[in-house]
Formats: C-alpha cells, structure tokens, sequence
C-alpha cells in the first residue's frame, strides 16, 4: 500500500465515526409512584337473631363473614379501626354488637346496649404490602324486653373502618 | 383548554386518594319476634280416700314448669284451658281441677265440665319467665266419683299466649 491510499482511507473512517456519535442521546423517565392507602370491607351475612323460651337473651353470628382487604405503602406501619358512628346506628334496640378480624386484635365491642363504645383498632402493625381476603366477623346479643317488636324486624348498622398512622 | 382539563382532573384524583383510606360495612341484625311458650307435664294426682271421708283430696302437684318469652310491643296473658281425655269420661263425676301459677288459683274443670280458657298470667310485659311452678290441684267426692277399680282420668291444658 503507498503512503497515498492510507490517508485516503482515514480520511473516510473518520467522518462515519462522527455520525455514529450523533445518534446517541439520553432521555429522562419520570415515574410517579402513588401514595396508595385503599381499604375495602364487604358486607357480612346476616345475623339472624332468636330466642328461646325461658330466656330473655339473643344470640346470633353472621352467617357469612365479611372480607377486609387493603393495601398501603406508606412509610409507616398502619392500623386499622371500626366503630359504629351516630348515623349508623338506628334506635330502639338494645343491641351489642361485637367484632373480630382474623389475626387482628381479637374480639371488639363497638356497640353495648345499643350505645356507641368509639373506635376500636381491630388490626395493627401493618407493613407495607397488602393484607388480603381477612375474614371479619360479627356477634351481636340483645334482650327481648330491650328490643321489643311485632314482626321480624332488621336492624341495619353501618361500621365505618378508618386507617391510621 | 387542554391545560385547564389537567388542572382539574388532578385535585380530583387527590381528593379520591384521601378518600380511599376509609370504607363502610353494613351488618344487619335480624331480630325475630318471638313468642315461645313451653310447660312441661305434671306428675299424676293421686286421689284417695280416709276412712270415714267423703271428700277425697284435694291433691296438688306442683312438678311441672312454665317458661316463656316475648319481645312484643303488646303486653301478653297466658290462658290456660282444660280438655278430658275420651276415656273415661269425667264428666258423669264430680271431679274438680285448677291450675295455679304464682298464686293465682283458676278452676279448670269442674262438677259442670270444662270451664273454658281461663287467665292464669297476665300483664306480661316483653322479657321472659323462667321455671314458673304450675300447679295443679284435684279433688272430688266417693259418692261423686265411683269407680269400681283405680282409675285414670285424662286431662291435656292447652296453655296459650295472646295479646292482652
């Protein structure tokens, strides 16, 4: 090869090196994570409540438990509690009225004697995740003479559950 | 116009993030109206005569029970009511019957019969009675009663809870 034709092959590397260069580039991604704090509960199966003759006391569980699922990533662990707030609590019973989360904090009295008992935290310490399908289950009692009626009468009760720091 | 649509998808979606941390579960209790009344048999009367007596008896047994339960707005009452058995038929004789529930004392049958349904507990407020002791008291004359063997007579009490 003479000296002539290397520098003629140089000079023609050396401009398609320079647009290789020129199809690089660097982009920005921004990606937006959610604070997310989605609690669910579902409604329990009824609880059927009857007496027996000789008793003055009522007895019922829910046929079917509702289900608690929810899900956070907060920095901090969270609780979750219920309580029956003044709407949701319909008059002329003297029901009370009982709840239990699986693996939370055991049996809760939310209602005694018909009267509001506050929130009660019925699940604590959760991490960051999710907690899902958790069976909640009620119990209620009541009196025949502080619960007097005519006919089969439903007493429809609203439990408000609220997640906390 | 289509900054302005941003603008306020996004409060929305912030105030629906707050509004996720809280939801409602609706129990509904289902109290039944109740009425139950349950009274268990008494033992048999033995009637039976001294020397000398025309009167036999009278003989009480008190080893049967009354319960009940109510949650009924209305006050109840509990009336009680005599049927002899067919066989044999008391009626010829002079066989007198009463029941007593907490010291009340009704005639149930009589020298006449069957005294028809009768109060034996009224002014009952919603609650319940527990293991209530009934009562029953029999008696009747030798000459009233004949009988040429020991012998039964039959008597079912219907016990009924109406409102008062």
């Amino acid at each position: 090869m003479t000296p002539f034709r290397v520098l003629l092959s140089s000079a023609i590397i050396l401009p398609i090196s320079l647009l290789l260069a020129a199809k690089s580039d660097t982009g920005n991604v921004r990606i937006n994570i959610r604070e997310v704090d989605a609690l669910d509960v579902s409604n329990p199966g009824v609880i059927s409540m009857d007496g027996v003759s000789g008793s003055n006391i009522f007895n019922g569980t829910s046929a079917s438990p509702g289900k608690l699922n929810y899900s956070h990533n907060g920095p901090k662990t969270k609780k979750i509690s219920a309580e029956v707030r003044p709407a949701g609590n319909p008059s002329g019973h003297d029901i009370s009225l009982t709840i239990n989360v699986a693996g939370g904090a055991g049996i809760q009295t939310i209602l005694s004697n018909g009267n509001i008992q506050g929130a009660k935290t019925v699940l604590s310490g959760i991490t960051p995740g999710k907690v899902t399908d958790k069976d909640v289950q009620y119990a209620a009692t009541c009196t025949t003479d502080g619960t007097p009626l005519d006919t089969d009468t439903d007493f429809v009760i609203r439990v408000t559950f609220t997640t906390t720091e | 116009m289509k900054l302005k649509v941003t603008s306020l998808c996004l409060p929305l979606f912030g105030l629906l993030s707050i509004l996720a941390d809280s939801d409602t579960s609706r129990v509904t209790v289902r109290v039944k109206a109740i009425d139950r009344l349950d009274v268990t048999d008494g033992s048999t009367l033995n009637l039976d005569a001294a020397p000398g007596e025309n009167g036999i008896g009278p003989v009480t047994d008190s080893t049967a029970r009354l319960n009940y339960t109510h949650n009924k707005d209305t006050n109840q009452k509990i009336v009680a009511e005599a049927k002899a058995g067919d066989a044999p038929d008391p009626s010829s004789n002079d066989i007198s019957f009463k029941v007593s529930l907490r010291g009340e004392s009704k005639t149930l049958y009589s020298d006449s019969g069957a005294t028809g349904p009768q109060d034996v507990l009224t002014g009952l407020e919603a609650g319940t009675l527990t293991d209530q002791t009934v009562s029953y008291t029999a008696e009747c004359t030798s000459s009233g009663t004949p009988v040429t063997e020991d012998t039964d007579f039959n008597f079912s009490i219907t016990f009924t809870s109406v409102d008062e």
